[in-house]
């Protein structure tokens, strides 16, 4: 191409566990605006600052299409996907079929809907927790705790059996891995879309009074005609994967982090309104999108004072953004009490994630529970000899081996999904019990509290209103 | 004159708080607790949910073992009815005529449920719920049955309908009201609520009343109403609502208007006499006129503020009321008092069953009705204790935080908002 730079740096470049390449840094610094050379050879532009990757991710001049001349693979196996699989699933659609896309789905992911979702989550996230500590001190986090979670969400949301998880957790790594050979990714699609044909064939000849997405999917885009079957094929396996693998990720790679700092771990337990903004920080921090996103120009476009050109592609790096020092002061040190809120983990513009509020409720749910419950929760192993998943589409992290101090028969339980926030036990027990600050349900301060305690827990459980409490001992 | 200590007549919540609190803030003369029930003070909000759906024993709603009231130097006089005041005297007599001196008298006599018309035989398939009896005694009974009446789509009614309808009953409410809820509750609550109800399967016929009512077979009630539809079934429940027990303090003299009158400090004209809980009438910043109350907190805020009052720290009652109903795992919290309301904007979408509706008079936020929506319902309790206005199209707005209109964002202390 006439346009190419000589020494453009090859791109992907190569990421550490914590942090995006550390190239991205001298490249911000330096050249913010320089071309890279792809895996195939072509050349795009690789954005390193936060306003330049907000400006391309928010202009609808650029393109999400990998159909439009010049878009950028980041991977032979990415491009046989994103080439070869059709239909295109809304992320790879430019308005006005994109929007139209995106509305059929808007209403099921607003915060009133997703809210809605709380109990069923509160339950799981407690039922995963018995679960492990029955089991033993031990176990393997990503796998039990932190994929098991939104796995079983998004089940329970799109109404698919949650026994057929290893079937379709499989193929969304599969899918996602960047080196498979290009054949790879490609089958697990077909493969992943031919159990869901069948499942919408069950669906539709037992309709019963279901009340899952893909039952209302088909009740409202398939059977009128607004979606053909494939169309609607492809919108559920999206949900699928991307309600599942990313969350999962975001919970290890976060629980990791706090476990790394112990301090910060503590600051949230002593004082549980810090999630919101930590869940903000685990999301900067990790950007765990971490090749998002990449553009074509469908026109001459000037980013920062550089003449992109219709055609060219474009790195719009949401990672790089994320750790840019102009808008995250000291950008590698992870904060939970900074201000985050602003990130673009979630990418930007009209592609911004669908399924945010949902992650956030899960993570929020997640770090109001977990340390609470297990505040002894331990890395089994070194950091060092912890396993990335550098490779995958989506970063994370492969096994994450954590133990706890052995489980101690517990003084007392409590109901979270009866609570109506009254305050009674925190009267009774202000050192075991303290209510949230947003929605006034009880917190547990103390999952193991000392006996003078047992008293006034007793004292708390009889006043309890909703009997939420209960002494197992 | 001699201190012949605090008579509390009554052994429901706000009796049972009380006398904890006054122990608490250091009172140490002698407490009574006089109740006509035999059983020890316990909990009434599980009897329809919790315990009606088999969650708990009744072992588990006792708020405290006799020995604890031993301990604290509080005098139980169980299974005992009062049945006369003597003011001038300061005593209060039973139903056995043991006289009980006081030097302060709190009557938290609380409220009966309103029996329905003509029914004054105690048929085997009718039942009151009210108290622990009841609760037992239905509970029972709801294991051999099939069917199933409730006359009355008030909270309570409708609490032990969605536990009928779970355990796959086939549940008839009928109201003579036009919605579900109708005096306490905002239209689309009430409708989300009946969306929710008729989907476990609970039938509804509002709008009208029972026209006969009779026993075809032993066991089995027969009701006719006055569209002439009969319903037959195993039981009945009558939840019509209820009328507070005023008896003792109207024969006393004191003044009743729908409950026992009592002023800021709780207290009725005769100075030595108070009430609290759900038989006091009173009149607060959140009410229009007299309000009388039955809720837990109600009853646990009026004994706190009462047991300050006797122990030297007079302050006037001033709690913003808040409710809560759990209704078939559908959780419903109440902030305020929306009686005269004229304005109602829905915060969320109203064809889910997870929004909140804000009710308004002339102008001014004066209640909050949240269905599965705890983050709104503690926002709301927080913005009427401190009452902060609130625009209605600041309240449906989910771009506006409420809770940032709050004058200083003050951490929940260990009190209870």
């Amino acid at each position: 191409m006439s346009h190419d730079h000589a020494n453009a740096p090859a791109f992907p470049m190569k990421r550490c566990p914590f942090s995006p390449p550390p190239e991205y840094a001298q490249i911000r610094a330096e050249a913010p605006v320089s071309k890279v050379t792809m895996p195939d050879g072509s050349q795009a532009w690789l954005l390193t600052r936060y306003d330049d990757v907000k400006a391309v991710l928010g202009d609808n001049r650029f393109s999400t299409d990998p159909a439009k001349d010049g878009y950028p693979f980041i991977s032979p196996a990415r491009a046989s996907l994103l080439k070869y699989e059709k239909p295109a699933t809304l992320i790879r659609l430019d308005p006005p079929e994109h929007t139209k896309h995106r509305r059929m789905l808007t209403k099921e992911f607003m915060i009133t809907q997703v809210e809605a979702m709380r109990p069923f989550i509160q339950e799981t996230v407690d039922a995963l927790l018995d679960e492990m500590i029955a089991k033993g001190d031990a176990c393997d986090f990503a796998e039990e705790f932190a994929l098991a979670l939104p796995t079983a969400v998004i089940a329970n949301m799109l109404g698919v059996p949650y026994e057929d998880r290893e079937f379709f957790q499989e193929r969304a790594q599969a899918k996602l891995d960047l080196t498979a050979d290009p054949s790879v990714p490609l089958k697990a699609g077909e493969e992943m879309r031919a159990y869901l044909d069948t499942l919408i064939t069950e669906k539709m000849a037992n309709p019963g009074n279901r009340s899952d997405l893909i039952s209302r999917l088909i009740g409202t885009q398939l059977v009128p005609g607004h979606l053909s079957r494939e169309e609607v094929l492809a919108t559920i396996e999206l949900l699928l994967m991307g309600g599942h693998e990313t969350t999962a990720n975001m919970i290890a790679l976060g629980t990791l982090s706090l476990l790394t700092n112990p301090d910060q771990k503590q600051a949230l337990i002593d004082d549980p309104s810090l999630v919101k903004n930590a869940i903000e920080e685990m999301l900067r921090f990790h950007t765990i999108v971490h090749y998002n996103g990449p553009r074509v120009a469908m026109e001459d476009v000037e980013v920062a004072g550089q003449l992109i050109r219709k055609g060219e592609g474009v790195m719009a790096m949401i990672s790089a953004a994320n750790r840019d020092p102009e808008k995250f002061p000291d950008p590698d040190k992870f904060d939970i009490r900074r201000e985050a809120r602003h990130h673009v983990a979630f990418s930007y513009g009209v592609h911004q994630c669908l399924g945010q509020h949902l992650a956030r409720l899960e993570l929020s749910i997640v770090f109001t529970t977990l340390f609470q419950r297990l505040p002894s929760l331990e890395l089994a192993v070194p950091v060092e000899e912890l396993k990335f998943n550098s490779d995958a589409f989506v970063y994370g992290i492969k096994s994450l081996p954590l133990k706890w101090e052995p489980k101690m028969q517990k003084f007392f339980s409590v109901d979270y999904s009866r609570c109506v926030g009254g305050g009674l036990c925190v009267m009774a027990a202000p050192k075991v019990f303290a209510q949230n600050e947003d929605d006034g349900l009880v917190i547990v301060l103390d999952d193991n509290p000392p006996a003078e305690e047992h008293e006034n827990i007793r004292e708390a459980a009889r006043l309890c209103p909703a009997l939420c409490i209960h002494i197992d001992k | 004159m001699a201190d012949d200590g605090i008579v509390v007549v009554g052994t429901g919540q706000a009796a049972f708080q009380l006398v904890g609190f006054l122990r608490d803030e250091g009172y140490a003369g002698t407490i009574r607790l006089v109740g006509d029930e035999a059983h020890l003070p316990y909990q009434r909000p599980p009897l329809s949910k919790a315990f009606m759906n088999g969650d708990c024993e009744i072992d588990s709603l006792f708020f405290q073992s006799r020995e604890h009231f031993q301990k604290r130097d509080i005098e139980l006089h169980l299974g005992a009815r009062v049945t006369r005041i003597d003011r001038a005297s300061r005593f209060v007599e039973t139903a056995t005529g043991v006289r009980l001196p006081y030097s302060h008298l709190v009557l938290a006599t609380g409220a009966r449920n309103r029996n329905l018309p003509g029914l004054d035989k105690p048929y085997p398939w009718l039942v009151n719920l009210r108290g622990l009896d009841d609760a037992g005694n239905m509970r029972e009974r709801l294991g051999g049955a099939r069917e199933v009446v409730v006359v009355g789509a008030g909270f309570l009614g409708l609490e032990f309908a969605a536990v009928a309808a779970k355990k796959g009953l086939a549940v008839t409410v009928i109201e003579a009201g036009p919605t579900l809820m109708g005096r306490a509750i905002s239209a689309p609550v009430a409708a989300a609520f009946r969306r929710h109800h008729e989907a476990l399967g609970v039938r509804f016929l509002l709008g009208t009343t029972l026209a006969a009512l009779d026993e075809p077979a032993p066991g089995r009630c027969r009701v006719v109403t006055r569209e002439g539809e009969v319903i037959e079934a195993d039981l009945l429940i009558s939840s019509i609502g209820v009328q507070p027990n005023v008896e003792l303090a109207q024969d006393a003299g004191l003044r009743c208007e729908n409950g026992i009158v009592v002023d800021a400090f709780l207290n009725t004209e005769d100075p030595a006499i108070s009430a609290i809980g759900d038989c006091a009438a009173f009149e607060s910043r959140f009410s229009l006129g007299l309000c009388r109350i039955e809720s837990v907190q109600n009853a646990m805020d009026q004994a706190r503020c009462l047991a300050r009052t006797l122990t030297g720290n007079r302050a006037p009652y001033d709690a913003a009321p808040w409710f809560w109903s759990d209704q078939g795992g559908l959780k419903l919290q109440i902030a305020g008092l929306s009686h005269g309301a004229d304005q109602c904007v829905i915060r969320g979408d109203a064809q889910t069953l997870s929004f909140s509706a804000y009710l308004f008079r002339a102008g001014r936020l004066v209640a909050v009705e949240s269905v599965a929506r705890p983050a709104d319902h503690m926002a709301a309790r927080r913005l009427l204790n401190a009452g902060v206005e609130v625009q209605p199209q600041q309240a449906q707005d989910l771009n506006v935080d409420l809770k940032s209109l709050l004058p200083v964002a003050e951490p929940l202390a260990a009190q209870p908002v």
